[in-house]
């Protein structure tokens, strides 16, 4: 069991940098939680201070209904782990996963056994003898996160684990902690850069941009409904488009183009008739095949391809909606070449509508 | 090819021949030294190098004629205060660059550019000064009050080992503070096991000044024949009494004064292991 509250959390560095703004969370038991946003944006602070290694400046935190904020970093039961992995390299792979339980003071061999079997879990057995030193990058993730597993932690905190580590690894990994956490079902939370990473693996995503959350949410609801332009740009690969037009009369107008907006956004229009606003369209949602265009009649343009990247079983394709660039995802079975002009089609239902001043969502 | 094989002969030969010279110029005084140890014939001053006949008394003199110059027990001194001031200072030092390198206080900043420019004045300015504080203390002329001297401002040679410190991830203090440990734990079991190297240097250091030391000796021990050093009771053979009698003696005790520090230098060598952190961050 391990729930955590962060109340009005802010950090405010010693040179005056305030790095974390009004942070508030309630962290159910058994959530894995992913703190996602670029670089600088107060994630990683964040997870240090719930770990106990930055000081909070203001606000609470709560873990497990306990008032933490003066709570010494042994004293929280948490177990951390560390981007750089930081495995003592003068300790073998067992020392390393043994250090803390010794410093606990716990009997021999019940420290054996949670080494060995936390070793099995991770398949890294046979490493027990050797140091850091002689392990590969995966290998030794494998032996931090075998150093967090033996302390039977209440909650883990990961920051951005698996950056150092090459792609194909990297989503081996990826698919090695989910199954750890649905094994451990220790309340988990985790800082990455990398938006794949929080779609794959969170119950609940945190989107943070300089200092304050943008959104917090399923994958799903982050994905689908996201609150602001940050955030629908952030979440998706590739980023969604945005395109600048006035809403009138039930119609989008872009440059020398305009399309029919289904009924389901006219409610929450009504009232920008006339108004410049942003479209936005993720890339999959441009569609080449005949099927869409017949659905959504208005729709269909003809799309000049300045760009086309094949990923194998799909390309992106760089062009322009009216003069505004737009990227577009197809399958791979369609042959399209660089400077082909083909006719795409949009989903019309999968449209989002932000306020072009606030950037915040309409719709 | 062959133009560039030539040229990178000449460029060999060149640069052996002043590694020669070089390494001439070095080991001729102790060369010199160690002939002199053995020679039979007394005097300071010969009008040849080679020694006419050799001889081991001058060694074996040196521990058994203790009437004027007690050699064994200056020798047993220094290795006592050697040993003492190395383990007192090299903790000093080391915890001192710890903090220094690892806690942030309000006057880390000022304090390590101090004694950084204190470092700077030679020792011995103070020493007038420091005879007259032992003297009030009644410690002048002990071999507990050399211990104190050497010791006492060795902290302020943080620098090396603070840079050494600096160069340990911070996250792996940091993965052994969740580990439950404290900053004790994590200095005796992490970071000085990390610093091999440089423990070997402050200790080498620390374990130096006070084997060479003349001019503290000197001050404190005044006439205390019996707590002398080997540097300062070696300097009494050269005066313009004993010098004729004892100078091969002398050189003799010059040259075993050499043996300790030799055999540490071998022993700690062993540690000095290049890239200990490997493998502890990154891929």
């Amino acid at each position: 069991m391990a729930t955590l509250q962060l109340k009005g959390i802010n950090k405010i560095y010693d040179n005056n940098v305030q790095a974390v703004f009004d942070f508030n969370l309630d962290i159910k038991d058994k959530e894995f939680i992913v703190l996602v946003g670029p670089s600088g944006c107060g994630k990683s602070t964040t997870l240090r201070m719930i770990a106990g290694l930055e000081e909070i400046s203001s606000g609470e935190l709560f873990i497990n209904d306990k008032f933490s904020n003066l709570t010494a970093p042994k004293d929280r039961d948490i177990a951390m782990v560390f981007q750089s992995y930081a495995l003592y390299p003068h300790m073998t792979v067992y020392e390393n996963m043994a250090f803390g339980l010794r410093l606990k003071k716990l009997p021999k061999h019940e420290i054996d056994e949670r080494v060995k079997e936390a070793a099995r879990i991770l398949e890294i057995e046979n490493f027990l003898d050797r140091k850091p030193k002689a392990l590969s990058g995966g290998q030794r993730q494998r032996v931090a996160l075998g150093r967090a597993i033996v302390r039977n932690a209440q909650v883990f905190l990961m920051d951005e684990p698996l950056s150092n580590l090459d792609a194909k690894l990297r989503v081996q990994m990826r698919s090695e902690i989910i199954k750890l956490h649905e094994r451990l079902n220790a309340t988990t939370i985790y800082v990455t850069h990398d938006q794949t990473e929080a779609m794959t693996m969170a119950t609940r995503i945190v989107v943070m941009k300089d200092g304050y959350i943008q959104q917090i949410g399923t994958p799903k609801e982050i994905y689908n409904h996201p609150n602001n332009m940050f955030v629908a740009n952030f979440i998706g690969a590739p980023a969604m488009n945005f395109i600048t037009g006035k809403y009138a009369k039930g119609r989008f107008e872009v440059d020398n183009k305009s399309f029919m907006v289904p009924k389901m956004f006219s409610e929450a229009l009504k009232d920008l008739e006339g108004k410049e606003l942003v479209l936005g369209i993720r890339p999959e949602d441009i569609h080449y095949e005949g099927i869409v265009a017949e659905t959504f009649p208005d729709t269909p343009f003809d799309f000049n391809i300045e760009v086309s990247e094949l990923l194998g079983h799909e390309f992106i394709l760089h062009g322009r909606f009216g003069n505004q660039p737009i990227l577009a995802k197809v399958s791979a079975r369609v042959d399209v070449h660089a400077h082909d002009t083909i006719k795409l089609a949009m989903d019309v239902t999968k449209l989002h509508f932000f306020d072009k001043e606030t950037t915040k969502a309409i719709i | 090819m062959k133009n560039m094989r030539t040229q990178e002969r000449i460029a060999n030969g060149f640069i052996h021949s002043i590694l020669g010279i070089l390494s001439f110029v070095w080991i001729l005084p102790i060369f010199w030294l160690v002939l002199i140890s053995f020679r039979k014939e007394p005097g300071s001053y010969t009008s040849y190098i080679l020694p006419k006949s050799y001889t081991f008394d001058n060694y074996i003199k040196l521990f058994t004629d203790t009437s004027l110059f007690n050699y064994p027990r200056w020798f047993l001194n220094t290795l006592i205060v050697a040993i003492c001031t190395a383990a007192v200072s090299t903790i000093l030092v080391l915890m001192t660059s710890y903090a220094l390198s690892r806690l942030r206080f309000k006057m880390r900043k000022p304090m390590m550019n101090i004694a950084l420019i204190l470092g700077m004045f030679p020792g011995f300015m103070a020493m007038i000064a420091i005879y007259h504080i032992l003297k009030s203390f009644g410690l002048t002329q002990t071999l507990f009050a050399l211990v104190l001297v050497y010791s006492g401002g060795a902290a302020m040679g943080y620098y090396i080992s603070k840079g050494f410190f600096d160069t340990i991830p911070k996250a792996i203090d940091e993965s052994a503070m969740l580990d439950g440990a404290n900053k004790n734990t994590i200095f005796w079991k992490i970071t000085l096991p990390l610093s091999k190297p440089i423990v070997i240097y402050t200790i080498l250091m620390s374990f130096m000044g006070p084997w060479m030391d003349f001019i503290f000796v000197s001050v404190i021990m005044k006439d205390n024949y019996q707590n002398y050093t080997v540097a300062l009771g070696l300097y009494r053979m050269l005066s313009r009494e004993n010098i004729f009698m004892y100078f091969t003696r002398f050189a003799a005790g010059a040259v075993l004064i050499a043996i300790p520090i030799s055999i540490l230098f071998i022993y700690m060598q062993k540690f000095y292991v290049s890239g200990i952190t490997g493998g502890s961050t990154k891929g």
